[in-house]
């Protein structure tokens, strides 16, 4: 009987959703009908969260992270972005219901909704930082190709132009960004453009990338600026190296932990199995409870530790 | 039951403590801030760029927690309790040194990268110092007030960049920064290209340092995570042998 709420739950959720998905394709239609393309709501809800600081930032990290992964364009990343942090917010909100429909106490709620909470940010964070990863992967690339034709070309903008069907399409719209701000003849708007690229991004070796491409355009000094690719690409590359080196050591612990704390529940099911009736007195004790509390706090622990001592690094 | 009067004489004197940080404007010099200035805590706090105050804030509140924590633990004879006070009550040093040993790392880092962007900018001519600390500023988090003060005294006829300079690596208490603001000095005020090459240089020093300080990290990690693995593994088979150990009295087996 417990499962019936649920199941009435999910076909009532299933309902509403057709109902909004069939009055949105009619509203698309008559706006196309009218030759009106609807004010897209998306966007707004988008415009509306990036003009908000924190959020803002969270949201760009993660549509920068989805558009290197996904490959796919600025707004179809800014899409997903909102899709995925609305189907996550909405799956925590149908376990909400779910638990409060099935009765439980409102600790178990608490708790419930924070490990789904912390789930879903597990999930995002792990996200935007493969995202950042792979973006980095990407730049001595992106520098290797650059060089070799500024070296052939001596046009910084002609290079660019050249290496953008070479790109990861994430990384083509951000260089076809630059390459039509540093086109335009107000100075101002420029660096304003750059900035912004330079700020969405959050890369230290797209920033160089970046102030090299336009000192190589508005100075020129062909020498020289080879020289910096040379430098910047090898640092580039090393450090790539030393924060994999880092990170490796740092996940592999991280995992060990994890697979640590989660032998608990085999721990507790093997006794629960082979010693019976003792172990479930002992097991319904708050004593008990706490000492899993506490074992389950500090295994945490330890993983923030070893990745606060992987982000002091970096 | 001697515990019961005792924690509420410590309760009593918390609160006290209490009343005491409420009045700090009315007792100048005999506040917790006070306290804190004389054990020498600012100096370490002021590094990691901490205000004093919220860190004072910190310590009351966790010191309260604790005070509670470890009297209704030593009312009800929990000795697990008692320790979680003790952890509880240094949680704002333990904060406040996580965030200096944080803020240091990002401070170097932030230089390294400045340095860098110097090197970058600089090195294609034609090139003017204002050009560079402009890019400077405006990729600096952590430098930039030092920044914003070089680029006004610059603006400023009266202002003596000797002077400025020294000031700001007094007072910035931090060698690394005291180090680039020399370089930084010598491209301002003597020669941009020689300042430029002492920056240079010591970026291909600092890049050597590196890849030991990527080693020594790596270990830090390695260790840190074998010591905390066994500690988990090591509670981990006592919670499998508790329950064994409550069912079956080992004194029996004598």
């Amino acid at each position: 009987m417990n499962g019936l709420p649920a199941v009435f739950l999910v076909f009532f959720c299933f309902l509403v959703l057709e109902a909004v998905l069939r009055a949105r394709q009619r509203r698309q239609r008559l706006h196309e009908m009218l030759g009106d393309p609807p004010a897209g709501r998306f966007a707004a809800v988008a415009d509306w969260i990036l003009a908000r600081e924190t959020p803002g930032r969270l949201l760009t990290r993660l549509q920068v992270s989805l558009e290197v992964l996904g490959k796919t364009s600025r707004a179809a990343s800014r899409r997903q972005a909102l899709l995925l942090v609305a189907v996550l917010g909405g799956a925590l909100g149908v376990l909400g219901l779910l638990l409060v429909f099935r009765g439980a106490a409102p600790g178990e709620v608490l708790l419930r909704m924070g490990g789904a909470l912390a789930l879903c940010a597990g999930i995002l964070a792990g996200l935007v930082s493969r995202g950042r990863w792979r973006f980095r992967q990407e730049l001595p690339r992106i520098y290797r190709l650059l060089s070799s034709r500024y070296l052939v070309g001596g046009d910084m903008l002609a290079a660019i132009e050249l290496t953008l069907p070479d790109l990861a399409p994430g990384c083509r719209e951000a260089m076809h960004t630059a390459r039509e701000a540093l086109l335009l003849n107000d100075g101002e708007r420029r660096d304003k453009i750059l900035s912004e690229l330079m700020a969405r991004f959050d890369e230290e070796y797209f920033t160089l990338l970046l102030y090299m491409i336009r000192q190589g355009t508005e100075k020129g000094g062909q020498q020289a600026i080879l020289e910096q690719f040379v430098e910047v690409t090898e640092e580039c590359l090393l450090e790539i190296e030393y924060r994999k080196e880092v990170g490796m050591a740092a996940r592999s612990y991280t995992l060990l932990i994890l697979l640590v704390v989660l032998l608990m529940g085999g721990v507790t099911l093997f006794n629960l199995r082979v010693l019976g009736e003792p172990s479930m007195v002992f097991y319904s004790a708050p004593e008990a409870r706490l000492f899993q509390g506490a074992y389950l706090l500090m295994g945490l622990l330890s993983v923030w530790l070893i990745r606060f001592m992987e982000r002091t690094f970096q | 039951m001697i515990y019961l009067p005792l924690s509420f004489v410590v309760l009593f004197l918390a609160v006290l403590g209490w009343w005491i940080l409420a009045r700090r404007d009315r007792y100048p010099g005999k506040t917790w801030e006070a306290l804190l200035v004389r054990a020498g805590i600012p100096a370490r706090l002021g590094a990691a760029g901490l205000d004093l105050r919220r860190f004072g804030h910190l310590k009351l509140a966790a010191g309260l927690g604790a005070l509670l924590l470890g009297a209704a633990s030593a009312v009800r004879a929990m000795p697990g309790g008692v320790v979680a006070a003790g952890v509880l009550f240094f949680v704002p040093e333990t904060a406040a040194f996580l965030v200096a040993v944080s803020t240091r790392r990002a401070r170097r880092r932030e230089i390294l990268f400045l340095k860098r962007l110097f090197i970058l900018n600089g090195s294609i001519e034609p090139v003017a110092f204002d050009e560079v600390i402009g890019i400077l500023r405006a990729h600096a988090c952590l430098l930039a007030p030092l920044l914003v003060r070089i680029e006004n005294g610059r603006k400023s006829n009266s202002a003596r960049m000797r002077e400025l300079y020294e000031d700001l690596s007094i007072q910035s208490r931090d060698l690394e920064v005291s180090l680039f603001l020399e370089k930084l000095s010598q491209a301002d005020r003597i020669d941009f290209r020689e300042g430029l090459r002492s920056i240079r240089t010591d970026f291909a020093i600092e890049k050597l340092g590196r890849r030991r300080q990527c080693e020594k990290t790596r270990e830090a990690i390695e260790i840190t995570g074998l010591i905390l693995t066994m500690l988990l593994t090591g509670l981990l088979a006592y919670y499998l042998v508790l329950p064994w150990l409550q069912a079956y009295s080992l004194q029996a087996l004598r």
